[in-house]
């Protein structure tokens, strides 16, 4: 575009401007990436203490059954997670993206609230609604789970985390369906379709990418929620998360620590790029797009 | 919007199923805002009586003071870092100035892509290889990686939507590249960053891992002295700081909500955006 | 001296030519318009004139002197930009003045002359809004304003018309013209709208496929394209694949589907396989068939008419399947003129243009 674009020296410093985020990646991120690589492969002696190389630490992660339970749990818990709250998240977004304005601004704000709040006050409200005589598990009592609450189970644990991502799944939504050309709908029922029928032939089909992309997005956020689980969960039911800073911060097991946390990373990062491949040819620009 | 027939899909079932959302969504928070009006000296829904006795507290209380200062000043902190790293690269980013541009954009997103437990563990074990105990400025830097992401893809979408032709017609019109930038592009995208850093800042202020992780008991920030107050003894007063920032993010919604709204979402016949 | 001149301009993108050694020359207070569909390089042009494209080869002289290490800030060129690129958040006032501004010239003085350009474009009762709050037209009058306060000798202007009805654009397009000879400026204007390009034109430039193919007042790029193509690109023609051949008297003549044509142009360089150029504007229509048949004339039968308003646009197809167009003149309508009747189609030899094919 400007006229010095194609000289060598120009290109170079062009660089310069990239040096300050290169940098700060490099030695508060890579380095340390590398090093949880590593110390994954280092043996334990004792707490805190660490020997020579060894592939124990995946070995034992992934034979043992309490650890392998413990990444079987977060996957199925971030599994649950995704699918709730596409189901929750689809008519709230469907709302948001066809309703009247007032609606609208309603719903943001419903939605925006919970997102901007941390997660610890908002595992904290569940914690309170879920105690043992708290409403809901009153309320939930009939429904099986009886008088002993959603305190420290797997459902309280998966309805927290829901609230936690649900924002991230509307807001991902929201973008899909409020690009989706209008003009498709009445075209549709100009040809003959109903209301229900046009939304099941058009709009839901047309929206699958976009619930698709907001499922890998929660999924992959869910298999490394550390505060709800903590919180909710606390030792009764543990996930990879909260298994991580057990050993890390409590048990001083830093090798183990690390193998989990390098799998966990490597299911989050493998979800990531099919998220980020799918978004980009979706158009859907993802949660992270919308609140950026 | 025009006036239009409802299925029965829409005109009976969706307003029940938002509604029953709404109150999903909402319901923990109207909870800690409720149980912290409690008389009862240990958390109770619905509350039992009215005080304000709580709010007094916590706001009276030191070590409350103390770490809500520390979140805001390490919160202003790493945004600022954020800021000062993350500007350039998506200045330059955003007019594909480098090769490989759309590459570098997605590498500069993979913080928020990776679980933050995994680079929070290596920054423990760094600073536990190193022997010191993790600086103040520690955190900062940590909590930067993790909000730059939100800047960088903040300011370059503002920066993408800006008409080539604007830079263009004032350097034609005699401005140099300096006026063209303060006088021009930044205004045009001020709004944008502004928005940006605040999400980040926000991002930053809310963050539990990093803090815990890093910070020993002694620089809690107020994520980790709620989560602390509320894994090992609860009381209402805790409700109470929660309700705090429950009505902060409330403000913020409610004003980013209008904003949003407000926003011509398309540009007719090419022509520019309202300056209004 | 020329006020503008090309010497030879070449871009390359790649390994795409979407400027081919490209020369022209523009006098001092002349309107030239460049004509191009997309693609044909005029955009380009355009823009290594203004400087935001670095040629790959040629030169681009200002008065004589070569401005392409000028940097684009200081070549003094004024654009009109397509979507005007109008600072959203300055007004109308601050838009307009900004050049001057820039210019660091005295307050006062600013204010002076922003107020002139504004009553000249008649905007002073818009000139504390902010672009987003006018018109199409209105902002395209700014933009105009915002170039022209600066006093440059050349304005170069990007198809600044084409995002505006046709009512605005021909109202507009005055205007402009009237400006322009009011100010003496030197105008290049590009546009792809063959009517835009012939209205406001001392010369119009015809672009083609990165390279200029002919360059003239707009009646003689008109009447005597150089091209077939040119001749299409410019309105409505007939373009009639003939054979030489020679008359009873000894005389030159053209055939085209047995139909005989004479013409006034030399048939000398034509060729094997000469082209004529038949406006329909000089075909004149009658009823019936030909009474005697004669050169310049063919008997057909009305295959359709297009009502346009001022004229009605006739197809006249003849035995042999040819189609030929005919513009029949403004007037009270024939009443027995309607499809499927025999007519004779028939037009002087001066209207016979032989042009390459």
């Amino acid at each position: 575009m400007t006229a010095g674009r194609n000289r060598g020296g120009a290109r170079r410093a062009a660089w310069l401007p990239l040096a300050p985020v290169l940098t700060l990646y490099a030695i508060q991120f890579v380095v340390p990436m590398a090093l949880v690589a590593v110390t994954s492969f280092r043996r334990h002696e004792s707490a805190g203490e660490m020997g020579g190389f060894t592939t124990d630490n995946f070995a034992k992660v992934l034979q043992d059954p309490y650890y392998l339970g413990m990444l079987g749990r977060s996957l199925a818990l971030a599994g649950e997670t995704a699918l709730l709250t596409a189901v929750l998240g689809y008519p709230i977004a469907y709302a948001l993206a066809r309703g009247p304005r007032w609606l609208k601004v309603v719903l943001l704000v419903v939605v925006m609230v919970p997102l901007m709040t941390s997660s610890v006050v908002r595992s904290f409200g569940w914690m309170v609604l879920f105690a043992r005589d708290g409403i809901f598990s009153t309320l939930a009592g009939p429904l099986g789970d009886g008088p002993a609450g959603l305190m420290y189970t797997s459902t309280g644990v998966l309805l927290a985390t829901a609230h936690v991502l649900l924002p991230f799944m509307v807001l991902t939504l929201y973008g899909v369906l409020d690009r989706l050309n209008p003009t498709l709908v009445q075209a549709s029922m100009n040809l003959g379709a109903s209301r229900t029928g046009t939304f099941l032939r058009i709009t839901l089909p047309l929206s699958m990418n976009g619930v698709v992309a907001g499922m890998l997005l929660v999924f992959a956020t869910a298999t490394s929620a550390f505060v709800t689980p903590q919180l909710i969960g606390g030792t009764r039911y543990r996930v990879a998360a909260t298994e991580i800073y057990e050993q890390s911060i409590n048990l001083l097991n830093w090798p183990l620590a690390s193998a989990m946390a390098v799998l966990l990373v490597a299911v989050a990062l493998l979800t990531m790029a099919v998220y980020t491949r799918l978004s980009r040819d979706s158009g859907a620009s993802g949660a992270t797009g919308i609140i950026g | 919007m025009t006036r239009r027939l409802l299925s029965w899909a829409e005109s009976a079932v969706l307003p029940v199923v938002v509604t029953v959302l709404v109150a999903f969504l909402a319901a923990p928070l109207v909870v800690l805002v409720a149980t912290a009006f409690t008389q009862t000296p240990y958390l109770s829904f619905p509350p039992d009586g009215f005080t304000l006795r709580w709010f007094e507290g916590v706001l009276s209380d030191p070590t409350w003071r103390a770490a809500a200062w520390n979140s805001l000043i390490i919160a202003a902190m790493s945004v600022g870092v954020a800021a000062v790293v993350g500007a350039p690269a998506a200045i330059v980013l955003a007019r594909r100035g480098v090769r490989f541009a759309p590459s570098l954009t997605l590498l500069i997103m993979i913080p928020i892509m990776v679980p933050s437990i995994m680079y929070v563990l290596g920054l423990m074990l760094g600073y536990n290889e190193l022997d010191v105990s993790v600086p103040t400025w520690g955190i900062v830097l940590a909590l930067a990686v993790l909000t730059t992401p939100y800047l960088v893809r903040t300011l370059m979408a503002a920066l993408e939507q800006l008409d080539p032709a604007l830079e263009e017609a004032a350097l034609s019109l005699g401005a140099s590249r300096l006026r063209i930038w303060v006088e021009i592009l930044l205004p045009n995208v001020a709004k944008s960053f502004f928005s940006g850093v605040s999400l980040a800042f926000i991002l930053a202020f809310d963050e539990l891992v990093v803090p815990l992780f890093l910070a020993g008991p002694d620089v809690p920030t107020l994520p980790v002295r709620i989560y602390s107050s509320v894994a090992y003894n609860v009381d209402p007063s805790v409700a109470a700081v929660s309700s705090l920032l429950v009505l902060v993010s409330a403000l913020v919604a409610v004003l980013s909500a209008r904003d949003n709204l407000r926003k011509p979402t398309t540009r007719k016949d090419g022509a520019p955006d309202g300056g209004a | 001296m020329a006020e503008l001149e090309l010497v030879g301009l070449s871009k390359r993108y790649g390994r795409d030519l979407v400027l081919d050694d490209v020369s022209l020359s523009v006098q001092e207070g002349e309107l030239v318009t460049v004509l191009g569909q997309s693609g044909s390089g005029k955009t380009t042009m355009l823009r290594s004139i203004a400087g935001f494209v670095t040629p790959s080869g040629g030169d681009v002289l200002v008065h004589g002197r070569s401005v392409l290490n000028a940097p684009i800030n200081q070549r003094g060129i004024g654009i009109v930009f397509q979507n005007y690129a109008l600072f959203p958040h300055l007004s109308v006032r601050q838009n307009v003045g900004y050049g001057l501004r820039v210019r660091r010239l005295p307050r006062h003085e600013i204010r002076e002359r922003v107020d002139r350009e504004l009553d000249r474009v008649m905007l002073t009762p818009y000139a504390d809004r902010k672009p987003g709050q006018l018109s199409g037209g209105q902002q395209q009058r700014v933009a105009v304003a915002r170039a022209l306060v600066l006093r440059p000798r050349i304005v170069l202007f990007d198809e600044p018309f084409s995002n505006l009805d046709a009512m605005l654009r021909e109202s507009l397009r005055r205007e402009l013209r009237d400006l322009q000879k009011r100010l003496r400026f030197t105008a290049m204007f590009v546009t792809h709208d063959q009517r835009e390009a012939m209205a406001l034109a001392d010369r119009v430039a015809v672009m083609r496929g990165g390279r200029l193919v002919q360059m003239g007042a707009p009646t003689d790029v008109y009447e005597r394209p150089a091209h077939r193509a040119i001749a299409e690109l410019l309105g409505r023609a007939n373009l009639l694949d003939c054979e030489p051949a020679t008359g009873e008297d000894g005389r030159a003549l053209l055939r085209w589907r047995g139909h005989t044509l004479r013409t006034d142009d030399d048939l000398a360089g034509a060729g094997a396989d000469p082209c004529v150029l038949l406006r329909p504007e000089y075909v004149a229509v009658r009823p019936g068939a030909p009474d005697p048949p004669a050169p310049n004339q063919l008997g057909g039968v009305l295959s359709s008419v297009e009502y346009h308003g001022s004229s009605r646009l006739a197809v006249i197809t003849e035995p042999g399947g040819g189609t030929l167009l005919a513009d029949l003149r403004a007037g009270p309508a024939d009443p027995y003129l309607a499809p499927g009747d025999p007519v004779t189609a028939s037009w002087p030899a001066a209207a016979v243009r032989v042009i390459g094919s």
